[in-house]
């Protein structure tokens, strides 16, 4: 009845009718209650309905597509059907040459500082290599100042106690060869002892342990000197300024050290040039060791001002002075080289010693002594 | 992009980025900072920029410039009302370069950009929209709204003389 059925479906509802004739009537009822459409019932002034579009929109969709026509953005189809219509309008053509009007004509303008945009890679490459290695050299510079500056420090100190044992040494051998002359046995063990003195230098961990042992050792042998130097005082004095020039210097080098008193020659009974307190009891138990004995106790007077206390001035300064005063800047610095070596070491896994010998480190050809 | 490429490009578009930047700062002094600074911008990235695409990668790192550059210096007022301003005084008659000039610095920097794009560069609706970061329907109604304006002027003027 609303006609809401496909025909197949409603072929099978009308032989399902057909055979049940009582159904039929049926739907002949249903079928009048279908109402049907009146034709006579019309709108009388449909005229007033009727709309018009204005002609501004009109003039604005032609612009527009004037427009597009002037930006070259119409197809050829688009573009043929305007061109058609663009020659019938003179209304239309008015409009495209006002439009045609607000089309900017490019003008030539050209940019004044164009080299200055021009790129090279090399160039760009070249100012980063430059970078690099100008930055590379300030670092070592400051490397090599840092460390220069600490080992001038320690160099400046009143007293390095490096220096000071290789002093030392030297002037016991200084002292050992006065007597060269009077005891012609004793130049073996001297240059032994010379031999120990130098080799002792680079061993530098050990250094203050090996110059109180060489000491010691040098300090009976003076004794033993000076017992055997009695006998040929004054053939001595004459072969001391007979020396090689050397040897002078370090003789030299032994009254620096010594003190004023020392520069001034030794007078046998002179009181303002007694040892102090210190030497004297160093010198006491020195002479304990020696043989007494009568005829060379002047003279061992006579040599105590230049010997025995050159000995004990050396321990002395070793143990009590360097450590003390200049021990603390010592210890600073090594601390540092020692933070530094083991950084370097973490970082690189690289060989930071010099061959063997553990207290240098190598870094960029530089040996440091720590 | 090589040097090379980028060396052409100098070439080919310095003058041409230049022109546009400068038609829309009215200043050289900053028109010709943007330009060296969208050349810098594009030989840091040059290996990310394909040398056939090179013109619209300036022209868009110049544009972005240049509206950056606006928006801190505030040289450049918006003027979107072009009837509140016309002056007639001592206005040459027959030159109409000069007028369709004038008529052009009083669009916004957006309406500018797009008819010099469009009028000086050729570039299309999607390419101007690319280059200005702007859909096509919006590069098409921007640019129709200002040619009518450019028209409006350019009708005023000629019925003043």
């Amino acid at each position: 009845m609303d006609n809401e059925l496909d025909s197949d479906d409603r072929l099978i509802v009308e032989d399902f009718v057909k055979q049940f004739p009582e159904l039929k009537e049926e739907l002949d009822v249903l079928m009048q209650y279908k109402l049907q459409p009146e034709k006579d019932i019309v709108f009388a002034n449909k005229e007033s309905l009727m709309m018009q579009l204005p002609a501004a929109a009109n003039e604005s969709d032609m612009e527009t597509r004037l427009m597009l026509y002037l930006d070259g953005e119409l197809n050829n189809a688009e573009k043929h059907e305007l061109e058609v219509l663009l020659a019938s309008n003179s209304q239309m053509q008015k409009v495209f040459a006002s439009l045609q009007k607000t089309k900017q004509q490019p003008e030539h303008i050209s940019f004044p500082f164009k080299s200055s945009l021009y790129r090279s890679e090399a160039v760009t490459k070249r100012k980063y290599i430059v970078w690099r290695y100008s930055a590379a050299a300030i670092l070592l510079l400051m490397i090599g100042l840092s460390v220069f500056f600490s080992l001038n420090n320690n160099r400046n100190t009143p007293e390095d106690p490096i220096v000071k044992t290789e002093t030392k040494a030297t002037q016991q051998q200084t002292i050992n060869t006065k007597d060269e002359n009077t005891n012609a046995a004793l130049e073996k063990e001297q240059t032994e002892i010379q031999v120990a003195a130098t080799t002792a230098k680079p061993e530098q961990k050990n250094k203050l342990n090996n110059t109180e042992e060489i000491l010691p050792v040098v300090s009976k042998q003076q004794n033993e000197n000076l017992i055997t130097a009695n006998v040929k005082q004054e053939t001595k004095e004459k072969t001391n300024s007979q020396l090689p020039q050397p040897q002078q210097k370090v003789e030299h080098a032994i009254a620096i050290e010594n003190k004023p008193t020392n520069n001034l020659p030794s007078p046998e009974n002179n009181s303002n040039l007694k040892p102090s307190l210190q030497k004297q009891d160093a010198n006491a138990s020195l002479m304990a060791n020696v043989q007494p004995n009568p005829e060379t106790n002047n003279l061992l007077k006579h040599n105590d001002a230049n010997v025995i206390p050159a000995s004990l001035t050396t321990k002395q300064n070793i143990v009590s002075e360097d450590d003390l005063e200049n021990g603390g800047k010592n210890k600073k610095n090594r601390g540092l080289f020692r933070k530094i070596v083991r950084t370097f070491v973490k970082r690189t896994n690289a060989t930071t010693k010099d061959g063997e010998d553990e207290s240098k480190l190598l870094v960029g050809g530089f040996a440091i002594r720590m | 992009m090589t040097e090379k490429e980028y060396n052409d490009c100098v070439n080919l578009y310095a003058d041409n980025v230049y022109r546009f930047i400068l038609k829309n700062l009215r200043h050289e002094e900053d028109a010709r900072d943007v330009v060296q600074t969208a050349f810098e911008k594009m030989w840091r990235n040059r290996n990310d920029v394909d040398s056939a695409k090179c013109k619209s990668y300036l022209f868009t790192v110049a544009y972005h410039q240049m509206i950056d550059h606006i928006r801190k210096v505030k040289r450049i007022k918006l003027e979107e009302n072009f009837s509140e301003s016309m002056k007639t005084e001592n206005r040459p008659i027959n030159n109409l370069k000069k007028t369709l000039d004038e008529a052009l610095a009083r669009l916004n920097e957006t309406q500018r950009s797009l008819v010099l794009l469009k009028d000086y560069e050729g570039y299309s609706y999607d390419e101007i929209g690319q280059i200005m970061n702007l859909n096509t329907s919006q590069v098409k109604v921007y640019l129709h709204r200002a040619r009518f304006q450019l028209k409006e002027y350019l009708v005023k003027m000629e019925n003043v003389i």
